[in-house]
């Protein structure tokens, strides 16, 4: 895998990798490196947001964390899923031709934009967390949203915020790039239907990613 | 036989008869008063007249029964040697009766010994010697008045034995410096007893002055007293007279000694009338010097915690404070008795200080609920020292803190001291609040409306979240945003490069 080519220009890598047979060994890598690190963070940022819980609670946060974790590496593969599956629906009403393995596979090198966009969430995100001062809330506290929503405030800071947003737009909107290409030659499309049926799941994945920061704010 | 028995028995019986017949008459018992009285010596005469001649005769007397603790025999035994059939024989006798003899009949026995055909004899007679208390009345005035119209007591103590009645005490007005505008009266005096004799007296001038008075009183009892006898002789009778004075009504009579001063020579005012019960104090009194340069010794009678007598030297027209620390526990208006003792001159004077109780509430084990719509409960406890009555709390209407009914406010009622009552109360929220205002309202112990403003603390403004990552506060750290912006710009322009060169 040239990912030179992906990164700089995926219409040819897609069109080269369209004549060889079709291989989920290195998509389902980026996907399992992105879900591994998304776990290991997601694991790191709840750890820290479930500090606010008074200790006797603190057992069962322990489980929520796991849990957190396990979500996020499955949630990856899910996301996989279902992102080459929507692409694949849609490219249908546009006389899509070629196999959803096809289509899995070129999806899950679209991957690749959120491995990097996590490459640098990852550490801005450890900076501001191992720094932040977390206060051990009451249960009276905890029960007030205005307080929880303070807290929440101050350990992802606006600088934070507003760096993952930046991240998320440009990681969705190379999402967009790479799925257009690799859903042009995964289902014979042409490049402006190949860019509609990637703007879809691009948004909707896109929004949810960006509402996911956006909400700190 | 039976005849000449008869006769003989009858002649014995006649001969024992005889011989139980007294040969000496106890005559009389005199001791020349009607009552005696405790604490006093009396002399004591027993006439005896004997029916035969007597030789070798003795009286005495000793007392009898419980007498034996009451009456001291001083002389109890006197010898009147040969007495001829009617020839009375006159003993004379000394005995006291003691201090703590009580008012009642005491027996005493009086007894003659004698010889008669040289055979010894001994006869006695039992006589009842009436002891009655008596009252003795001691006067005690304030050694000080001041010119003009004076309100003063008299300390009048009974010091003796009997209950004292009637008491009055006339006095003497002739003279213009100094006379008594009202006589005083007291109904009884118990033994052992001290009671107050108010009157009111006029004195002008400077200096010491006397005022003669009378003091009358009863004796419980007629106590009839000789006086005097008299015998005069008419002829070939004898007229002997005794007078005697019946002592129920005793008049003594004496002067009252003052040393008058002028009129307002200080004045005398208490800074603060008003003190909480059970709270140590400073009492302090003000004193100006109308006199003449003095050292004043001011010293107070009741409620005070260490020295009670302070010092203090005082010019002409000079006004100062002198402080003493009270605790009083009770409430009500209680009176502190003030000695100022200056230059030889003395003023006592009651100031009445009102002693009151305090109310203090205060929260306990309040909770409050609820996020928006916070319900707050918890108890008002009065801590205070005496009772709250109608306490009405209730939640101050702002403009984010909207109080709900029905639990706006809450009646909890009286609130005694050391006691406390619940409250509920509900708002709803608005905004950031950090603390609800709360209204207590009470009246207190002379109905006055007493309002009391509280705020109960909620736990929004209470976190302290200090992250101040290497000094940037909650600024924005423009150099991580910018690594986000070039990413976002270099992903555009990866973007921008790879459509634009499929377009060529």
């Amino acid at each position: 895998m040239n990912i030179k080519e992906l990164i700089l220009n995926p219409d040819n890598f897609f069109k080269n990798l369209s004549y060889r047979e079709v291989s989920l060994k290195t998509p389902f890598l980026i996907v399992l490196i992105f879900s591994v690190f998304m776990s290991i963070y997601t694991y790191y940022t709840t750890s820290i947001m479930f500090k606010i819980f008074p200790a006797d609670m603190q057992s069962m946060m322990t489980i929520s964390m796991i849990i957190a974790a396990v979500s996020a590496l499955v949630g990856g593969f899910i996301a996989w899923l279902l992102v080459a599956g929507v692409m694949h629906l849609i490219s249908m009403a546009f006389s899509g031709v070629g196999s959803f393995k096809r289509t899995f596979e070129f999806t899950g090198y679209g991957f690749i934009a959120n491995l990097i966009g996590l490459c640098i969430t990852i550490p801005i995100g450890y900076y501001f967390l191992s720094n932040a001062h977390i206060p051990t809330l009451t249960m009276a506290n905890l029960q007030n949203p205005i307080i929880v929503k303070q807290i929440m405030s101050s350990i992802f800071p606006k600088t934070m915020v507003y760096t993952n947003l930046l991240v998320g737009i440009a990681v969705s909107l190379w999402n967009l790039g790479l799925w257009t290409y690799g859903i042009k030659y995964a289902r014979n499309l042409e490049l402006k239907k190949a860019f509609i049926v990637a703007l879809i799941p691009t948004v909707l994945f896109g929004a949810y990613q960006l509402y996911s920061v956006a909400k700190f704010l | 036989m039976k005849k000449s028995f008869f006769i003989f028995l009858s002649i014995f019986s006649l001969f024992l008869i005889l011989n139980t017949l007294n040969a000496v008459e106890f005559t009389s018992i005199d001791y020349k008063n009607q009552y005696l009285e405790p604490s006093k010596t009396y002399d004591l005469w027993v006439v005896i007249t004997p029916e035969k001649e007597i030789n070798n005769t003795i009286i005495g007397i000793y007392p009898y029964g419980e007498s034996k603790d009451y009456i001291q025999i001083i002389k109890g035994k006197d010898s009147e040697g040969q007495l001829f059939p009617s020839e009375k024989g006159v003993g004379h006798f000394i005995i006291k009766i003691k201090d703590d003899a009580p008012s009642k009949d005491y027996k005493i026995v009086a007894y003659c010994n004698y010889t008669e055909d040289n055979k010894q004899y001994s006869e006695n007679r039992i006589f009842t010697i009436p002891v009655r208390g008596k009252p003795i009345l001691t006067i005690e005035n304030p050694p000080t008045i001041k010119e003009g119209v004076n309100t003063i007591y008299l300390k009048i103590t009974n010091e003796g034995t009997g209950i004292a009645r009637n008491i009055k005490m006339q006095f003497n007005n002739d003279d213009n410096q100094i006379y008594a505008l009202s006589d005083g009266y007291i109904n009884y005096i118990k033994p052992g007893e001290t009671r107050l004799m108010e009157i009111k007296i006029y004195a002008s001038g400077d200096g010491v002055v006397k005022l003669p008075y009378k003091l009358t009183y009863s004796n419980p009892y007629d106590n009839l007293q000789l006086t005097d006898k008299t015998k005069t002789e008419q002829g070939d009778s004898n007229t002997i007279t005794y007078n005697y004075k019946n002592q129920k009504i005793v008049e003594e009579t004496g002067n009252l000694v003052f040393k008058v001063i002028p009129d307002n020579v200080i004045d005398l005012n208490v800074i603060n009338y008003t003190y909480p019960v059970g709270e140590i104090n400073n009492f302090t009194l003000s004193i100006k010097n109308n006199y003449k340069d003095s050292n004043f010794i001011i010293t107070i009678g009741n409620y005070y915690l260490g020295n009670n007598q302070k010092n203090l030297f005082i010019k002409h027209g000079e006004t100062k404070n002198v402080s003493f620390k009270i605790k009083v526990n009770d409430m009500g208006v209680k009176e502190i008795p003030v000695k100022i003792i200056f230059d030889g001159n003395e003023i006592n004077k009651n100031i009445s200080i009102n002693v009151i109780g305090k109310v203090q509430l205060v929260l306990t084990g309040v909770n409050i609920e609820g996020i928006t719509e916070k319900t707050i409960t918890g108890d008002l406890s009065n801590i205070g020292t005496t009772k709250a009555k109608s306490v009405l709390v209730s939640i101050k209407r702002t403009k984010n803190i909207i109080p709900k009914r029905p639990y706006e406010n809450y009646f909890v009622g009286t609130i005694n001291a050391d006691d406390y009552g619940s409250f509920e109360l509900h708002c709803v929220i608005n905004g950031n609040v950090s603390e609800i205002p709360i209204v207590i309202t009470y009246r207190d112990e002379d109905n006055n409306l007493i309002t009391i403003n509280k705020e109960i603390e909620i736990d929004n403004g209470q976190l302290v979240l200090n992250n101040n990552y290497k000094g940037k506060g909650e600024g924005i750290n423009y150099f991580v945003v910018g690594i986000g912006l070039l990413f976002c710009i270099g992903v555009i322009y990866l973007m921008y490069r790879g459509f634009a060169r499929k377009k060529e």
